[in-house]
């Protein structure tokens, strides 16, 4: 008989994991002058990788910041900040990246769309490891406002060479109403919004699961989306390694 | 309430020399974009039993909780719950099985502005520090989804560790397979056990004068929910529900469950 708790619960632990620094040679101190040292700055670098999962949304130009803290981009019941709103909504991550530039350790930002099935790299270097963890967002450009993604994802942990790899929800940003209009798709899909935001937020003013599109295909004639613009959950394969 | 005759055995018990007593304290968050959860039972039970099984038909404890989020297992509101035969789970209940499982807490009863306390979007409610005994080493969770006919988020049988630390659970939405999925907004209370009609849309985005979407439930045990269709014709078309707010992709829900 197969458990049905692993078939129908899958359970993450959360678990930290300290790291333990070297300590210097200080057992044998001289009398003599020390020579001066000048310290050679260590750099730490992974590899961010996105892969397109669905089957016709396009991913925006991807944000993606490091942050020493466990601070988090978006918390479902939360309304997005205006930078996540505006990925969410425009597919737009500088106003996002602005924001957070100055808490962040480091930022990056894709300069194309990713296509579905497509994958972009990315790198990112740091000076410490000391709890560090990854932020990843983009939006599904073919709707109203729905954006995938990872925020405080430990990275800390990870070894030269190691890598952690997530199929990224897909979350409604809360802060336009689905209504799947030509003028507030700025994919393919639509033919508007690449400017920023709409006017004002819907009545759900806060982040969650993204219900899914019903296009023309489901009975919604109004719909500037067709049945290949649906998607379940997953948006997108986000795998980080640390490289040096 | 007599929410222990939710709980019916599975298959033969295998006597389990592992008995544990916890506490814990389980958070429960509705993740869905526009759906709204009824006060959910937590429930801690003993090896070898469930509230549910995919594949098997529903008890008419849960059909009663996924069609009209009742909790109080007297499905056919006569006040007898134990012996009049209304539970029709995978086995017969065990009365010794059932009178050792413990209802954590209605989730909802306080905490929650309204009543009836529907868990909204986006909202969490916890249940502190419920202590377990030795016997009831899993853990359950539901609750209805409104709207719908039938459909309820399900924690099934997850045992509690041994280990302390914090686990984080995502449920889907489970279809009690004991209604029609019309999807037609009837009002509370929505009619006997088995008879469409959907209670109803608390966030106040449904419609009327559907037709109804389908009268048959082809599939009569409890699966995985296919979701709901919903319309934009809000006086009219076949469903009630409004397609544009209504809908949810797997999972509906997250449960952090910290184990002391």
């Amino acid at each position: 008989m197969i458990s049905k708790r692993a078939l129908f619960a899958s359970t993450l632990i959360s678990s930290s994991l300290i790291l333990a620094a070297c300590g210097g040679d200080d057992d044998n101190r001289s009398e003599e002058p020390t020579p001066e040292v000048t310290a050679v700055p260590v750099t730490y670098s992974f590899e961010v990788s996105v892969t397109n999962a669905t089957n016709n949304q396009p991913l925006s130009p991807v944000a993606i910041a490091a942050f020493a803290s466990d601070y988090r981009a978006w918390n479902i019941g939360s309304a997005a900040s205006e930078g996540l709103a505006e990925i969410a909504e425009s597919g737009s991550p500088a106003t996002f990246i602005d924001s957070i530039a100055d808490d962040a350790v480091t930022t990056a930002a894709g300069s194309n769309p990713v296509g579905p099935g497509g994958t972009s790299v990315y790198t990112i270097e740091v000076d410490s490891l000391e709890g560090l963890r990854l932020t990843v967002a983009s939006m599904l450009v073919n709707t109203n406002d729905a954006f995938s993604g990872v925020t405080a994802w430990p990275i800390y942990d990870l070894g030269v060479g190691d890598s952690r790899s997530s199929l990224a929800p897909i979350y409604d940003a809360g802060s336009e109403t689905n209504d799947e209009l030509l003028a507030n798709i700025p994919g393919p899909a639509g033919s508007g919004e690449s400017g920023g935001l709409s006017d004002g937020r819907e009545t759900n003013d806060f982040v969650t699961r993204h219900p899914g599109v019903v296009t023309q295909a489901d009975g919604y004639s109004d719909s500037a989306l067709n049945e290949s613009h649906k998607f379940d959950n997953g948006a997108m394969v986000i795998t980080v390694t640390r490289t040096e | 309430m007599k929410l222990k005759s939710l709980i019916t055995a599975v298959g033969l018990a295998t006597a389990s020399a592992y008995t544990s007593a916890a506490t814990v304290t389980v958070e429960i968050t509705n993740i869905t974009h526009g759906s709204y959860f009824t006060p959910i039972a937590v429930v801690a039970h003993p090896e070898n039993t469930s509230l549910f099984e995919i594949g098997e038909p529903a008890s008419d404890a849960i059909a009663a909780v996924a069609e009209g989020g009742t909790l109080s297992g007297d499905a056919n509101g006569d006040g007898d719950v134990d012996d009049d035969g209304e539970f029709i789970g995978v086995v017969e209940i065990g009365a010794s099985i059932s009178a050792n499982a413990e209802v954590a807490q209605v989730l909802g009863s306080d905490g929650l502005p309204a009543t009836p306390n529907f868990l909204s979007p986006g909202s969490s409610v916890t249940v502190s520090e419920f202590e377990t005994d030795d016997a009831n080493i899993l853990l359950s969770a539901v609750a209805m989804i409104l709207p719908s006919n039938d459909a309820f988020i399900g924690l099934n049988s997850w045992e509690i560790p041994s280990e302390a630390g914090t686990y984080t659970i995502y449920l889907d939405a489970y279809d009690a397979g004991s209604e029609a999925n019309n999807e037609l907004l009837a009002g509370m209370p929505s009619g006997a056990l088995g008879v469409p009609g959907a209670p109803g849309a608390p966030g106040g985005q449904g419609g009327s004068g559907g037709t109804g979407v389908t009268n048959e439930e082809s599939n009569t045990s409890v699966h995985i929910h296919r979701g709901i269709i919903g319309d934009t014709n809000s006086e009219g078309g076949a469903s009630d529900f409004n397609s544009l707010v209504h809908r949810w992709l797997n999972p509906v829900a997250k449960v952090v469950i910290t184990v002391q």
